[in-house]
Formats: C-alpha cells, structure tokens, sequence
C-alpha cells in the first residue's frame, strides 16, 4: 500500500514538474511571455469587465465626440457612449466570437480529416475534395458569402467564421492521421481486435491533437479580425452590440473629426491577434520540442 | 493430435505500381493444441504476411485471394470484422518485433495493459488493475506500479517487450504468434525474453507461432518447423527431424550455412531470391537448386510427407 502510494506521489510530482517545464518554456522566449501576458491580460478584462468597466456600454455619460479627457480617457464616441468601457465589454465578444467559432471548426475539421485519413479511398476523395473546393474560394469572401445568405448577426458571424476554417483544419487532421495510422502501435491495436472508432478515437486522436492545437490558438486570433472584418462591413454584430469591428465601421463616418473612435478598437483588436499568435508559436514549442529553431 | 489452426491453400497478392506481388503462393500449415512452431526463412519470404493473414490484419494494397484458416473449426477468413474483433486479442494474439514501436506514445502502459484485460475478460477496474499487477510480475517485471505509471518510451526495449508480452498473455489466447520478437532487442535479452514467451505458453496451455529467421532460436524453443521459401513452405516437421535429416535444398543449404567453429568460409546459397513480382517457372527454387530437373523448371512440386510428420515440397528430395 506504501508502494502505491508512493509512486502515486511520484507521478503527481513528476505532473508537477512537466508543468513548470511548460511554464519554463512559455517565459524563456520573450515573444510568447508578451503573448501570454496579453492573452491573460484580455481573459482577466473579459472575466471583470463590469467591474472594471467605468460606465455601461450603452450610457450616455458626455459630449458626443469628446477627445480623450481624465473621467473618459478613451475619449466618448458619436452616440455620447465611453469608448474605454466599451472596448472592455467587447472583449468579452472578441473572446466569445474566437472559441465559439474555432471549437465550430477544430472538432468538425478534426473529425472530418480523421474519417478521411483513417478509412482513406473514396471517403478520403469526396471528403477532401470538398474541402478543396471550400479553400479554392479566399476564406474571407466565403464567410461574407455565408454571413450574407444567413443574414447579418453575432451568430451567424460566428458560424460562417467557424465552417469557412473547417478545411484547414481538416487537412491538418488527416495529415497526421496518415502518418499516424502507419505505425505499429497502430497495427498492434488492431491485432488485439480493437474497433475502428476505438482505434480513431483513442490511439490517433491524442497522437495527432498537439499541432491541432496549436493551430487553434493561432486560429482564435483570425477568427477575431475575421469577425472584426464582417462586423466592419456590417454583416457581423449589429450596434448597439459593443464589438471591436462594429465600432469601427461606425467609427469610420467620423474619422476625420474623431480618428479616436476609429484608433483605439483598431488597438484592441491589433493587440488581441497579436497575442494570440505569439502564444500558439509558444505552444507549439511546448508541444513539439524538436522544433526548436 | 488435434489441430488448433488450419491454414488451407492460402494465397495473398500485393498490388503494387510495379505489379502483383504474389507474396503467398497457396501455404498449407496446422498448429497443433498447445504446441510450439517455428516459421523460419530469409527476409521477405512471406512469414509475417503468413501470420497477418490468419486474423485477416492484411491492409491494402496487400489481398488475401483465396484460401481457408480454420480456428477450432470456424473459417476465420470467412468472418465478419466484428466477429474478427472478438478472435484478435482473445484468443489469437500478437507480439511484435518492436515492441517500442508498438505501444501508444500518448498513454501510459499501464492504462493499455488494463484495457486488453478488460478487453479479454468482464473485470472491475480494481479487478483489472490488480490482474495488470499480477500479469506485470508474471512477465518478470519488478515494481509493477512504476511500469505501470509510465509511458513507452520510459522503458528499455526489454521492459517493453515484456508488457507486450503481458497484453499478449492476459486473455489466455490459444495461440500467441510472435513475430520475430527477439530482433529488436539486445543480444543478451533474447534469451530470457525467448524463455518467458515458451514458459508462459506452455503455463497457458497455449499455442505458439515463433516467426523468426534465426534457426538455432526456432531449434531451441520449438516443437516443429516450418521452413517458408518465396511464399511457399518447402518443408514442415519435427524439429530433430528437419535438422538431422533436412529434405529440401533449401533448408539443407540453410543449415550448411549456418556459421561454425570449423569451417573458415561460410557456405552460402548461389543466386539471390527470386522476385516475387514474376517468379520463376516451377520451383520457386530451381534456378539456385544444385539438383535440379528438367521438371523442376516446369511445374512446382506438390506438398509430400516422406515419413510420419515430416513433409517437403521438392521432386527428389
């Protein structure tokens, strides 16, 4: 019983310390700290955004227009609404948009290469020439396409942004799937008679997930400029909905008299993908350690 | 005394851009109940296709074209996949040349030694678990519950092995094939690894397919032998049998090949072997064979016992 546990312990610590190896890796490049200090900057703002917020994002609190001054240090936009309590509450849709509209592609891009890869033939053929045909077309013009014949809102924003990404993640999928199923652990599972789902689910799923992931991250990021982009051309989120795109395309009638309405959601949006992309790249050295350049 | 398994007329063909493999040429094999065999023969002579094809793990572009397997008497080519799932594992099961290479890098060992006993039998999890423990010592693995907490690359290729052998093992199969399960390992393992695959089978009551290419390995720890030469057995018997009076050309030139203390050049078997994709006319051995006959190079010579268990496939052996 001692025996156990004692090596019960020994497995939790050596969980313990392959986390802080992680944490190790995440900190020593100095590019993915930023990413995550700003990733973990943007959750905690997402999380206490009425806390930290100063106003509604829907009050009227002071001259419509107003530059930056001390009680709205963002400025006020056309409407009289504080622009930095605004840009808080819309990072809770930015983050809201990014999952949403990644998990959308990441599990049916990942289940549609896994099928594709692991039975190969025909189902391969129809599968990946359909996504073919969805990558032939650039990925912006097929979300407005989408976005459009469903109709402008939050989402079908997010959707459009989520089916438009399922190719790339398909093709990630079923790449690593093929060179995963070659393997003989692979072989050895089937000589034990284990089922095709079994093997797809539990022995290449885990083994092809690591890129997957990475790409996720960085995908989050796209996701929210690609929303920002719909909302922009006023296919995304409607107003008075706080999300950084649709202020913009507000904003730009009044760039002139006003460019602080247009600069600072312009930031928040810049910052946001730029964090979520030196993350992935921190990631993707935590989970592939070969790749080290 | 009673078949386990009948190989009956087996044929497999690989098509590749280059052309039609024909990898088996029409293998006729019985395992016996609780005996050990040893498959030997070079490299790419269709062992392990042999072995794959009796539980149908045979992939694109490889083709099993006709032929029967007899398992206690149902026809396990004749069987659904899913009934097929409940023969892999059970009651025929694998262990691999390398055994590193055939555990899962993403989960712990312990957790796929607990799922083939699960798998094998109805257990609890604890059940399972104290049977992993227990299976784990059986294969001569001390401190079962670090093994068990690690993953595969953690361990040496012998521990490896070992917990193979113990997923091979733990549903009490009726025959276990091992396919080549020494070549990956050290020499100084094979043995031991080798005597823990023959005690456990005999322990088990079960059958034992030992693929291999080393003929001293097959002579050591098997009851007979099967000698496999471009996809046909050319000659089948009884260990002290195929050694002491060995029939076919090939296995007589196997044997004097093998290296010795008093020979100074090592004898070895003119020509190469044949390619599978258009093989030679006949024998598949003719063009290498010393006494070779005009009919040789005409027909391939039928499957003939010339005493009690011992059979060969040669015009004049």
């Amino acid at each position: 019983m001692l025996q156990i546990l004692e090596t019960n312990l020994q497995s939790h610590r050596a969980l313990i310390d392959r986390w802080k190896f992680y944490w190790y890796i995440l900190w020593k490049s100095k590019s993915s700290a930023l990413g995550f200090t700003i990733i973990a900057l943007l959750l905690f703002i997402a999380v206490f955004a009425p806390y930290l917020a100063p106003y509604k994002p829907d009050d009227y609190v002071g001259l419509r227009m107003a530059g930056p001054t001390l009680d709205h240090f963002l400025g006020i936009d056309h409407l009289g609404r504080d622009l930095f309590s605004r840009l808080i509450h819309g990072s809770r849709i930015s983050i809201q948009i990014g999952v949403l509209a990644v998990s959308i592609s990441l599990f049916m891009g990942t289940l549609l290469g896994l099928v594709a890869g692991f039975f190969g033939g025909n189902t391969d053929n129809i599968i990946m020439r359909a996504m073919d045909v969805m990558m032939a077309l650039p990925y912006i013009l097929l979300a407005i396409l989408i976005a459009t014949v469903l109709g402008p809102s939050l989402e079908n924003a997010i959707l459009a942004l989520g089916v438009v990404r399922i190719p790339r993640f398909a093709r990630l999928a079923r790449g690593n799937t093929l060179y995963v199923k070659e393997l003989q652990f692979i072989e050895a599972s089937h000589s034990v008679g284990a089922s095709s789902l079994r093997i797809i689910l539990k022995d290449i799923l885990p083994n092809i997930i690591g890129p997957i992931i990475v790409y996720a991250t960085l995908s989050l990021g796209e996701a929210i400029l690609g929303s920002a982009t719909l909302s922009f051309l006023g296919l995304g989120a409607q107003p008075p909905i706080p999300e950084w795109g649709a202020m913009l395309n507000e904003a730009q009638r009044f760039i002139r008299i006003a460019p602080h309405l247009s600069i600072f959601p312009g930031i928040a949006i810049l910052m946001t993908v730029l964090g979520f992309n030196l993350l992935g790249d921190g990631i993707r050295d935590i989970l592939d350690p070969k790749s080290k350049r | 005394m009673e078949a386990l398994l009948q190989i009956q007329d087996l044929f497999v063909n690989f098509y590749t851009y280059r052309g039609v493999v024909k990898a088996i040429n029409g293998i006729r094999l019985n395992i016996r109940k609780s005996e050990s065999i040893g498959l030997v023969g070079e490299t790419g002579c269709g062992k392990s296709v042999t072995a794959r094809s009796i539980v149908k793990l045979i992939d694109r572009p490889g083709v099993i074209e006709s032929g029967h397997v007899f398992f206690e008497g149902k026809d396990l080519l004749a069987l659904s996949e899913a009934e097929l799932r409940k023969v892999r594992g059970k009651q025929i099961s694998f262990i691999f040349q390398e055994p590193k290479k055939a555990l899962d890098p993403t989960s712990k060992v312990g957790h796929q030694l607990i799922e083939a006993i699960q798998k094998a039998q109805p257990v609890s999890k604890q059940g399972s678990k104290d049977m992993g423990s227990d299976i784990l010592n059986q294969v001569g693995l001390a401190d079962p519950h670090r093994i068990m907490n690690s993953y595969s690359f953690e361990l040496s290729g012998g521990m490896a092995q070992r917990v193979m052998i113990g997923m091979a093992i733990c549903g009490k199969p009726k025959l276990i094939i091992a396919d080549e399960p020494t070549s990956a390992l050290d020499v100084s393992i094979q043995a031991q690894i080798i005597r823990l695959i023959g005690n456990l089978t005999t322990q088990y009551g079960s059958s034992l397919l030992l693929i291999t290419h080393d003929l001293g390995l097959a002579a050591e720890n098997c009851d007979r032998i099967a000698v496999m030469y471009a996809g046909n057995i050319v000659e089948v018997g009884a260990v002290e049998k195929v050694f002491s009076q060995p029939c076919h050309p090939y296995t007589i030139g196997l044997l004097k090949a093998l290296p010795s203390l008093e020979a100074d050049r090592l004898f070895s078997i003119p020509g190469t072997v044949p390619d599978l994709i258009c093989p030679p006319p006949g024998c598949h051995f003719s063009p290498r064979c010393s006494g070779k006959t005009d009919q040789c190079s005409k027909e391939s010579p039928p499957f003939k016992e010339i005493s009690e268990g011992h059979g060969v496939a040669c015009f004049c052996p």
